[in-house]
């Protein structure tokens, strides 16, 4: 999100600094399902946002001097079994009423576009043409090396201990090398978003929802698509749940590497894998697709997506702090969302308005924005 | 499975040392190892169909072995020993995942000894990636275990005596040698390092019994010699050798070109400490002991109450530390989980402390040969790989220290460095050293690559198949 936020700042012509306590994509951005995806988002602003900010995946694809392997190679939502239909009907139907249709294909034509899916385990699918995936780490390096050369200044293994705010305007920002005088503050800190709202009193209702997945040995051309289960779906707010679920994501990296998924559980700030949800995760997708059984795994990794409420991001000026600009709370669709989050704020920083409106996603929608 | 108050992992000397210590003071033990038969590299057993007609041909390690082998075998009731089984993670509630017959199972243990080993030193230099390039590990297991040759034509190169034990074994086995190139000299580094590899009379008579055997098939030695790259169309056809300074740079015009079909390289060992890694437990940057190791107190625990490590996984150090280390840990978690008082412990881990030391004079020694100079870092051109997995080449690393890369997990997001299925055995302990010599920066500084579960490589269906061999037998244990 940061990235995104430098790269188009840095274009704009604006003086930019970048504050990373780790280093490029260290986060959620560098280990998540790398879906740019919008088949799941719903109508209303999610939808507009998820389709604004693929066309700029596509912008950046044009403007960006290294690669980032973005692939439109489409989306698949696989109905498994009969409870989601229901469902699923019912989020197609909004998403057309909304002006967003998706198409239903049934379960020989999900089959003729992956193949290696089990019969037994599809019942038809959602397909959408415009999904795909990227290399979200070679994505948010994209940015921040073409950022740099722009003129921004990328301040990597850096902390903010600090804001410093006066007459309820930012001044500043106090870092563990140094302050750096702005009167302009974007808060794109994902999950640790909260922390950096504290330092100028303003309660951001972000909190960590952790995903696991797994990587696997590379394979010849094995998943062509975006693959989610529709689970997902009916497990919608499965973040907020207590105990371990998984949901079905494959989806298989440029360099032959399948990412399959997808685990979640609270488990707060920790990052490491657990056994039992590794062979859960196994379990989930050896059954949708039994040739997985003799692919090795050789790595697993989870990460915290920075979970709101409503599932919508937080985006906009802060009421009452003059300089104090939110974007964060992307949940699980960062990469996809945050390139076209980035240019929004942009916007909004250099003109004062933006070309889709963001309103709604406005911080002030918890009214309780201001601790008392 | 069944939980066990110890868990050891890996079955060398270590590992062998410590079950016998704890179950004998009356430990619930459980010795996990992934070969099929239990003595780790360094103790290896034939496959299975081989005879052993001249155990002395085979050198006193062997016969060692064969005594350990036979304590331990005597033991067998005692322990609990799971062979052809896979440490694939360690976690935060003291369990280990193990695959083992086709499924992935749990195990939990009070205390836990990482006896992890260590596997030969990856250099890379132009052409190394080529068929016909062995580790000297490597070809000392097809030797030594599969009676097969790395080639007709096979050049030597490393530093330490150990050269000669597989210069000895391949020529017994019927070999040719082309030569034998030692990095560094001669006086210096084999025979000092005969001592301080056994620290024992007998072996230096066993090394220079070795050399014999050497001159009388009359293979060249050349010291301060080293391969600095290997040339050939599907496989090794020339090599290029080079004299070398004390930092192991090619001396200018020292250049020659030599024709074989195969090398192996042996130029020392690296830890293999993935699995405190994984257990959190702290770690410190020797290269002389074989990169990232874990810290530990005198009773052989990492940092992390209730793990101990030892042998070379923990330090290379050679079997003779391994063995004393691994009764000290043995002994130690015995007195840990309340079998063994305080003072019979303490009386018990004496004579193995005495006999540590005894070694620890020549292990300073050994330590200074295992030692890789910086020129073996600089052998490397632009287009050399230096990850196999991903195909990463010198040219990568080069352009990511321009943009100012600093550490190596932001080197590996960029170029995917170490994100294959060795999981970073191949490529970390030389990139290590050759960003920090290019950086100017310490060990610490580039950092490592966190290992995360699996921590070796595992098929879904194994993972996907947990719990179901606790259905199939009864009983978890088994005893081959």
């Amino acid at each position: 999100m940061g990235s995104s936020v430098a790269y188009f700042l840095a274009k704009a012509g604006k003086d930019v600094v970048l504050v990373e306590r780790g280093w490029f994509a260290g986060e959620a951005s560098g280990a998540n399902a790398a879906f740019v995806w919008t088949i799941t988002r719903k109508s209303g602003i999610d939808i507009r946002l998820a389709m604004h900010s693929l066309g700029i995946h596509k912008q950046l694809e044009a403007e960006l001097e290294m690669g980032f392997e973005y692939v439109r190679g489409g989306g698949l939502l696989i109905i498994e079994n009969e409870t989601q239909i229901p469902l699923v009907e019912a989020h197609l139907r909004k998403r057309a009423e909304d002006g967003h249709p998706l198409d239903l294909i049934d379960a020989e034509q999900v089959l003729e576009l992956e193949p290696h899916l089990s019969k037994e385990r599809v019942l038809g699918a959602v397909y959408s043409p415009v999904d795909g995936k990227t290399n979200p780490i070679f994505l948010v390096i994209a940015l921040n090396l073409q950022a740099r050369k722009l003129g921004a200044r990328l301040l990597h293994h850096t902390e903010v201990v600090g804001i410093e705010a006066a007459g309820g305007a930012v001044k500043g920002v106090v870092t563990d090398k140094g302050t750096i005088k702005t009167n302009i503050v974007v808060n794109a800190a994902g999950s640790w978003a909260s922390f950096i709202g504290e330092m100028v009193a303003v309660n951001v209702p972000v909190s960590p929802f952790q995903m696991a997945m797994l990587v696997t040995e590379q394979l010849p051309p094995t998943v062509a698509h975006a693959v989610m289960g529709a689970s997902y779906m009916v497990e919608e707010d499965a973040g907020k749940k207590e105990g371990l679920g998984c949901g079905l994501i494959m989806s298989q990296q440029t360099a032959g590497n399948l990412l399959i998924g997808a685990s979640w559980r609270k488990a707060g700030y920790d990052k490491r894998t657990i056994q039992e949800e590794i062979e859960l995760i196994a379990r989930v997708n050896v059954r949708a697709m039994p040739m997985l059984k003799t692919v090795r795994l050789i790595r697993s990794y989870a990460n915290f997506f920075p979970q709101t409420e409503d599932d919508l991001p937080i985006l906009g000026k802060v009421d009452g702090i003059e300089g104090f600009i939110m974007a964060c709370g992307h949940g699980g669709h960062g990469i996809c969302l945050g390139p076209g989050s980035g240019k929004l704020i942009q916007e909004l920083i250099c003109d004062g308005r933006t070309s889709l409106p963001i309103d709604e996603l406005n911080l002030s929608r918890f009214n309780q924005a201001r601790h008392a | 499975m069944e939980d066990s108050e110890f868990v050891i992992v890996g079955g060398g000397p270590g590992g062998i040392a410590a079950a016998m210590e704890a179950a004998k003071a009356g430990v619930e033990v459980t010795l996990v190892d992934e070969n099929e038969r239990l003595g780790g590299q360094c103790f290896r057993q034939f496959e299975k169909g081989f005879k052993v007609v001249d155990p002395e041909a085979l050198g006193l390690d062997y016969q060692e072995g064969q005594e350990l082998l036979h304590q331990f075998g005597l033991m067998e009731d005692k322990i609990r020993y799971l062979s052809k089984t896979l440490v694939w993670g360690i976690f935060e509630n003291r369990t280990i995942a193990l695959a083992r017959d086709g499924a992935s199972s749990t195990l939990g243990f009070k205390c836990l000894l990482a006896a992890t080993g260590a596997y030969d030193r990856p250099v890379p230099f132009p052409g190394w990636t080529l068929p016909g390039v062995f580790t000297a590990g490597g070809a000392q297991k097809l030797v030594k275990s599969e009676r097969v040759l790395p080639g007709e034509n096979i050049l030597l190169a490393g530093t330490g005596p150990l050269q000669l034990v597989l210069a000895h074994q391949i020529l017994e086995a019927g070999g040719k040698i082309e030569a034998i190139l030692e990095a560094g000299n001669f006086s210096r580094n084999w025979l000092r390092g005969f001592l301080g590899i056994w620290g024992n009379w007998d072996f230096l008579k066993e090394g220079l019994r070795y050399l014999r055997s050497i001159r009388k098939a009359g293979v060249p030695l050349l010291q301060r010699h080293i391969i600095c790259e290997v040339h050939g169309e599907g496989r090794i056809q020339e090599a290029v050798i080079a004299e070398v300074d004390r930092d192991w740079r090619p001396k200018p015009d020292t250049a020659r070109a030599v024709e074989v079909d195969s090398i192996c390289l042996g130029y020392g060992l690296v830890s293999s400490s993935e699995l405190t890694m994984l257990a959190g437990c702290g770690h410190s940057y020797d290269l002389r002991l074989g990169g990232y190791v874990p810290l530990r107190s005198a009773t052989m625990e990492t940092t992390v109450p209730g793990i101990y490590a030892v042998g070379d996984g923990a330090g290379v150090a050679g079997r003779k530390v391994a063995i004393e280390e691994g009764r000290i840990a043995g002994i130690s978690a015995a007195r840990a989980l309340g079998h063994l008082s305080g003072t019979d412990a303490a009386e018990q881990i004496k004579p193995c402390l005495k006999r540590l030391r005894r070694i620890g004079r020549f292990r300073r020694v050994l330590d200074d040969i295992s030692l890789p100079r910086r020129g073996l870092y600089e052998l490397a051109q632009d287009d050399t790989i230096i990850c196999r997995c991903e195909e990463v080449t010198l040219k990568q690393l080069k352009d990511a220290l321009a943009v100012g890369i600093l550490r190596m997990k932001d080197f590996k997001r960029i170029s995917r460095m170490g994100m294959g299925p060795c999981e970073g055995r191949m490529c970390v302990p030389s990139v290590i050293e050759m960003m920090r010599h290019r950086l100017g920066a310490s060990a610490e500084d580039v950092g490592c690559l966190l290992p995360r579960p699996s921590i070796k490589p595992v098929a879904l269906g194994v993972l996907a198949a947990a719990g179901t061999a606790e259905r199939k037998t009864a009983h978890g244990s088994s005893r081959s």
